[in-house]
């Protein structure tokens, strides 16, 4: 959560930058690193509190999402994969943008070896 | 600079060129005909210490030397800024290049054929008298073409060599001719001197490896030794060409240096992206070069002094980081043969310090921070924004593909599982020498590029107020200068 929440924030500052501010990327930039910084380092002794509150009732404390025992068992295990395969988002990329360049590209480059082996074979005719 | 004083610049200069040659004569000697590497490096080192002091003593504030006779507005012996930096940097990259070159790579007549063209780049890049730039254009192709043609299985290589730099030579010669006859920097020029300069652009172009003209790169270092597919592409001759004959006249030859600066950064991106898919090692350098090499170009071809000093700064540090990645090839295949990329080679455990020569000098050619190409693609970049969007979006883009190819390269062969039981070849001895000042050169100059920068920008601001009519302000003309114009 705290990777995520901190490539949005870059994100943000980019768009700052890219819009030609200049103070507030650098409030952003400080007043984030400083707000990071502590959760950062708070985060593994709420972890650690965490577990001892789930040691002292006897199991996970309640739910935050009460309404995931209403979907359908099928749409949360749809979901759990979405979510583990972060949004199928390396995937989408590698299937509609990677693979497509690059078979573009290889195709050039086997037509770039056919012509440079012809070129290589070429004899002048006495 | 009075008449004597210019003397010792005379003598730097006739010993940069008669270095190499001296030593091409004494390898073809029946004493050092099997151990060329000796002569060689001695002949090409005192080449590096005369380009030093030629810039020492050359170009002081960005004053431009000339003597001899003139035409069309180049002197025979012109030195400048672009001059005091290229004359010692190709020096040093050919020694490098030499000194660690492998043992089998390098026999009396291949070596002889090197210093013959290590020899003519020298006496290039101190002319900007146009019929020596085209004398001495032939003179750096033939050894190239001779020494390919010698190798084993390199005559394809050299006939696709030999068919586009005639190609490009007989543009170079024809257009040179109609740019002298009918100057098209000249008022009421016709359209004679027009078709020159674009026979000169379409020459550069092709010498340069500007698509549709590239293919002779890849061919080249898949097919020569590589230390010669080095003397071929490091120097950038062609750029040379457009610095003294287009360039020099920006406001002659407008349409041509357009054509330049939009063809050159398709071409990096087109380098680049094919570099990504090469099956091997040869390849993916050749195609790195020429990417490269266009973004000199693309830099060269710039209206603004900041773009014309990034071309600059970019010609020397590409050519370091080639050179570079060029002796580290070199070395591994001197250990493993021919190396392949469509598998996992797995040579980290072989050679660990050549990975990570490898991985510094190809991030060093694509501005890894710290280094020269950084200062160089700042200024290109920066440039080519200001000039034109797209064209800094492509130079960007040529810089994404570059890297990504040079990390998929040292994937493919350092990557892998490896053999634990086969035998280690320690770094030898020459190489570390070679790495040894290389290393330190592209560094230190990333780090302090100041003197570099500066007298590059020097040379690109008087470059771009150059006129035909009349000698720029810094230069100076000396006795025994002639004019000799048609």
């Amino acid at each position: 959560m705290l990777a995520y929440g901190s490539m949005m924030q870059a994100g943000l500052i980019f768009v700052e930058i890219g819009l030609g501010w200049r103070v507030i990327p650098l409030v952003h930039v400080v007043s984030h690193a400083i707000l990071r910084s502590l959760q950062i380092l708070r985060s593994p002794s709420a972890l650690h509190d965490r577990h001892a509150l789930a040691a002292a009732l006897g199991g996970e404390p309640g739910s935050t999402r009460p309404w995931l025992p209403l979907l359908p068992e099928a749409w949360r295990a749809a979901l759990y994969r979405v979510a583990l395969d972060r949004g199928y988002e390396e995937m989408a990329v590698m299937r509609f943008l990677v693979e497509p360049f690059r078979g573009v590209v290889q195709r050039v480059d086997a037509a770039e070896r056919a012509w440079i082996d012809w070129l290589g074979e070429l004899r002048l005719r006495r | 600079m009075s008449s004597t004083s210019i003397v010792p610049i005379l003598i730097a200069c006739g010993i940069a060129v008669a270095g190499p040659l001296a030593a091409a004569g004494a390898v073809r000697l029946r004493c050092w005909r099997d151990a060329p590497r000796w002569p060689a490096v001695t002949g090409l080192a005192v080449s590096v210490v005369s380009g030093v002091a030629v810039w020492a003593w050359g170009s002081p504030g960005g004053v431009a030397i000339e003597y001899g006779p003139r035409l069309g507005g180049g002197a025979m012996l012109h030195v400048d800024g672009v001059t005091a930096v290229l004359l010692p940097f190709v020096a040093a990259c050919f020694v490098v290049v030499i000194g660690t070159a492998p043992r089998r790579a390098l026999d009396g007549r291949g070596t002889a054929w090197f210093l013959s063209g290590a020899a003519a780049t020298c006496g290039l890049f101190l002319t900007a008298h146009p019929l020596l730039i085209v004398a001495l254009a032939v003179a750096t192709a033939f050894p190239v073409w001779r020494a390919t043609r010698d190798e084993p299985g390199g005559r394809p290589a050299a006939r696709v060599f030999a068919i586009t730099i005639v190609a490009s030579l007989c543009c170079l010669v024809i257009g040179t001719a109609m740019m002298l006859a009918d100057p098209p920097w000249e008022r009421g020029s016709g359209w004679i001197g027009t078709l020159g300069g674009w026979l000169v652009a379409v020459a550069v172009l092709i010498r340069e490896g500007v698509v549709p003209f590239h293919f002779w790169f890849p061919a080249l270092f898949a097919g020569a030794p590589l230390h010669v597919s080095l003397l071929a592409t490091v120097p950038q001759v062609g750029s040379y060409a457009a610095v003294r004959l287009l360039v020099g006249h920006a406001d002659g030859v407008p349409n041509e240096l357009v054509t330049l600066a939009q063809l050159a950064p398709v071409t990096a991106v087109y380098g680049g992206a094919l570099a990504l898919v090469q099956r091997d090692l040869r390849r993916l350098i050749g195609y790195l070069a020429f990417s490269q090499s266009a973004l000199v170009l693309a830099g060269l071809a710039g209206t603004l002094p900041m773009e014309l000093a990034g071309g600059l700064t970019l010609w020397v540090a590409s050519g370091l980081s080639l050179t570079g990645i060029g002796i580290v090839a070199a070395a591994l295949e001197g250990r493993a043969g021919l190396l392949r990329l469509d598998l996992p080679q797995g040579r980290f455990w072989d050679a660990p310090a050549l990975a990570g020569f490898f991985l510094f000098f190809g991030l060093a050619g694509i501005g890894l921070p710290g280094t020269l190409s950084f200062v160089a693609d700042d200024l290109i970049i920066a440039g080519s924004l200001a000039e034109h969007l797209h064209g800094g979006i492509l130079v960007i883009l040529a810089t994404v593909f570059s890297g990504i190819a040079v990390i998929r390269g040292w994937f493919g062969i350092f990557g892998g599982p490896t053999i634990i039981d086969a035998p280690r070849h320690a770094i030898l001895p020459r190489e570390r020498i070679g790495m040894a000042v290389l290393l330190p050169t592209v560094v230190g100059l990333g780090i302090m590029p100041g003197p570099l920068v500066r007298t590059l920008e020097q040379a690109a601001t008087t470059l771009l107020s150059k006129r035909h009519d009349a000698l720029s302000p810094g230069t100076e003309r000396l006795p025994g200068v002639t004019d000799h114009e048609p």
